[in-house]
């Protein structure tokens, strides 16, 4: 105490977030993240999440694929704009909830959500905090995020569907007097209060608009993200300090920490050091570097925590990117994708909270069987985007692949339908293997 | 259908002045009460209600029970909590009327009708199961069968041909044999990791069941 006395509280503040010239803590970030917790805490107070996530789930009319296809899509949604544990914690108790009305088994749901949410992490630069670290770091506006990003997710999350669909299409059946049921299902019961529900449905509508329309340049995307926040507090009325009560401050002193051990490790030379070491790997060729960084990030981020990760890597990539002139910012997209997918590869973090949800709620499914799908539907999500920048790096290249792929798969079809029995027989066992390879 | 059932229970019971249906995570299925109240908030706090009894239960070191009822009485309004099904309560909200007796058992029946409606069992859910495996166990059991059938058919045939004369045929057959024996194997080792699985299933019941 008698040194901080002496020193001054610079001292205080050196060493919560570095000295300016070492620029350890990106504020930018951390006033991003601040921002949008506010608003996803008023939203989710006012019980949007789940309206929303219900009434998409009535539409279904309890077509069994419908509805699959809609519990992926609201999952996306949800967490593209919430963080990956927010959006479990919502989404799971929900869905063994309506599994309960409807009465089916909600292992292919809560599975399929629990990968998908790390898809709907890389829809928008505030998707999640490795996103908000990458565009702040490389200056990436929220509309080329989306562009470069949010599309290739979208992409990956059609396939991952038909996937999901061809995996568990034998076990998703939904009785109809359950789905007569489930429409007396009374979607306001999740609204305290209409104002409150369209209010921070306008936030957040508002908060979009102004991300995809202000330039970052005129208002930065952490300002716009605090204005609206604080708007929403007056507008909402609700008690500021219940609000703040539910921040995670806990996230944030991380995410301090983590600055600060990234910014040692980058004025001690070892990220210096990686990255002219991936670079020289990658022997000059921008296609290989992409797909080194893309699978180095995603195991990387399945065996330890993807924030640190994140933060390591980027003034890596920002090393690399120095030695790739021309390349622009397609490395920092790569390690969006690598390190928010990497993460189901083990059925860690909040996987581990996906399991003991459903166990909480009496519905439990087996670790093995999340390891087993998750890991493979990563690994299956990682190829498809190497094939997508194969056929945008070495287009020839990736236009045989996908021209093979597709001639295997209508061969595969053409004989299940017209071969001869022995191959049907065949085929249909090996879809079976398939789908028990899955853990369906 | 619960609606249906919901109006049955006022009318069996008129002092009934609300009813409200929950799961333990506080999700409100449906409520009389008007959308002016705090509905989600309402959910939270029944289902914090039942959550404190069991904390007071395990701090009691008591074992605590799949509950029936819980019962709170105050000069105007009595609010009872009956277990619905698995992971579903119906609370009940009662104008107190003076020298009354509650008839719970004229509305149990609608109780039970409700439980059925909003809140499969697990067990409900291993019977599926079971049931899906047995059809399963079935199919593979009728395909050894056929296997085993052809297998027969082609023994006889074997013994009927002349080794000599008939080389290249004799050799197909063999051939065949030794696929279809493996066939038949495989489908042996399936239907005993089915009839596995079947057992693990009944072996879960019966210990949900204990």
């Amino acid at each position: 105490m008698i040194y901080l006395e002496k020193k001054d509280f610079k001292v205080i503040i050196d060493l919560l977030f570095g000295s300016q010239s070492e620029g350890f803590v990106n504020l930018h970030s951390l006033i991003l993240i601040i921002g949008m917790m506010f608003i996803v805490e008023i939203s989710k107070e006012a019980g949007l999440f789940q309206f929303t996530a219900l009434n998409l789930i009535k539409l279904s009319k309890g077509k069994p694929v419908y509805l699959m296809s809609i519990f992926c899509l609201i999952t996306i949604v949800i967490s593209a704009i919430l963080n990956n544990i927010l959006t479990v914690i919502i989404l799971i108790p929900l869905t063994i909830t309506v599994s309960r009305i409807l009465n089916v088994n909600p292992s292919p749901y809560i599975l399929t959500q629990a990968i998908l949410v790390n898809i709907g992490g890389t829809f928008f630069s505030i998707s999640s905090i490795p996103n908000i670290l990458i565009s702040t770091y490389a200056n990436i506006s929220f509309v080329e995020f989306f562009l470069n990003v949010g599309t290739v997710s979208l992409i990956i999350f059609v396939f991952t569907l038909i996937l999901f669909i061809f995996i568990f299409k034998k076990s998703l059946q939904v009785p109809q007097e359950g789905i007569t049921i489930l429409m007396e299902f009374n979607v306001w019961n999740f609204v305290p209060n209409k104002k409150l529900l369209f209010k921070s449905l306008i936030s957040l509508i508002a908060l979009f608009t102004f991300f995809i329309i202000i330039p970052s340049s005129l208002i930065s995307t952490d300002i716009l993200a605090l204005l609206v926040a604080v708007v929403l507090i007056i507008i909402s009325r609700l008690d500021a300090r219940q609000i703040i009560s539910k921040i995670d401050f806990e996230l944030i002193f991380y995410l301090l920490g983590i600055f600060v051990i990234a910014g040692a490790l980058d004025l001690l030379g070892v990220v210096q050091v990686l990255g002219e070491s991936m670079a020289h790997i990658s022997g000059g060729s921008v296609f290989f570097q992409i797909l080194i960084i893309l699978w180095f990030s995603s195991f990387l981020s399945s065996a330890i925590d993807n924030i640190p990760i994140t933060k390591v890597l980027i003034p890596v990539i920002s090393t690399i990117t120095s030695n790739f002139p021309s390349v622009g910012k397609q490395f920092y997209y790569s390690l969006a994708i690598g390190a928010n997918w990497g993460d189901n590869l083990t059925p860690l973090g909040d996987n581990i909270l996906v399991v003991q949800l459903a166990e909480a709620n009496k519905r439990p499914i087996s670790f093995r069987q999340f390891f087993k799908i998750g890991f493979l539907t990563t690994l299956y999500q990682i190829i498809l985007v190497s094939i997508y920048y194969t056929l945008i790096f070495e287009t020839s290249t990736g236009i045989i692949i996908v021209i093979v792929i597709t001639v295997c798969l209508l061969m595969i079809y053409l004989l299940n339908k017209l071969g001869p029995k022995g191959i049907r027989v065949g085929i249909g066992k090996g879809v079976n293997g398939i789908r028990k390879l899955f853990g369906a | 259908m619960v609606f249906k059932n919901i109006s049955r229970i006022k009318s069996a019971l008129p002092e009934v002045k609300h009813i409200v249906m929950f799961y333990n995570n506080g999700t409100i299925f449906q409520t009389t009460f008007e959308q002016s109240i705090n509905i989600p908030k309402l959910g939270e706090n029944l289902a914090g209600t039942l959550n404190h009894i069991r904390s007071l239960y395990e701090i009691c070191n008591y074992k605590m029970e799949p509950y029936r009822k819980l019962i709170f009485e105050t000069e105007d309004i009595s609010v009872i909590i009956l277990k619905l099904g698995e992971d579903s309560n119906i609370a009940l909200f009662f104008e107190r009327e003076e020298d009354k007796e509650l008839r719970l058992y004229a509305i149990r029946r609608y109780i039970s009708k409700i439980e059925n409606l909003i809140d499969m069992k697990e067990e409900q859910l291993v019977l599926e199961e079971i049931l899906t495996k047995e059809k399963e166990l079935e199919k593979v059991r009728n395909l050894f069968q056929v296997n085993q059938e052809k297998v027969q058919q082609i023994i006889e045939k074997l013994k009927i041909i002349d080794k000599n004369e008939n080389l290249e045929e004799s050799k197909q057959l063999e051939k065949q044999l030794i696929s279809l024996n493996e066939d038949s194997s495989k489908l042996e080792k399936e239907i005993n990791t089915i009839q596995e699985a079947i057992s693990q299933l009944r072996q879960n019941i019966e210990k949900q069941t204990l």
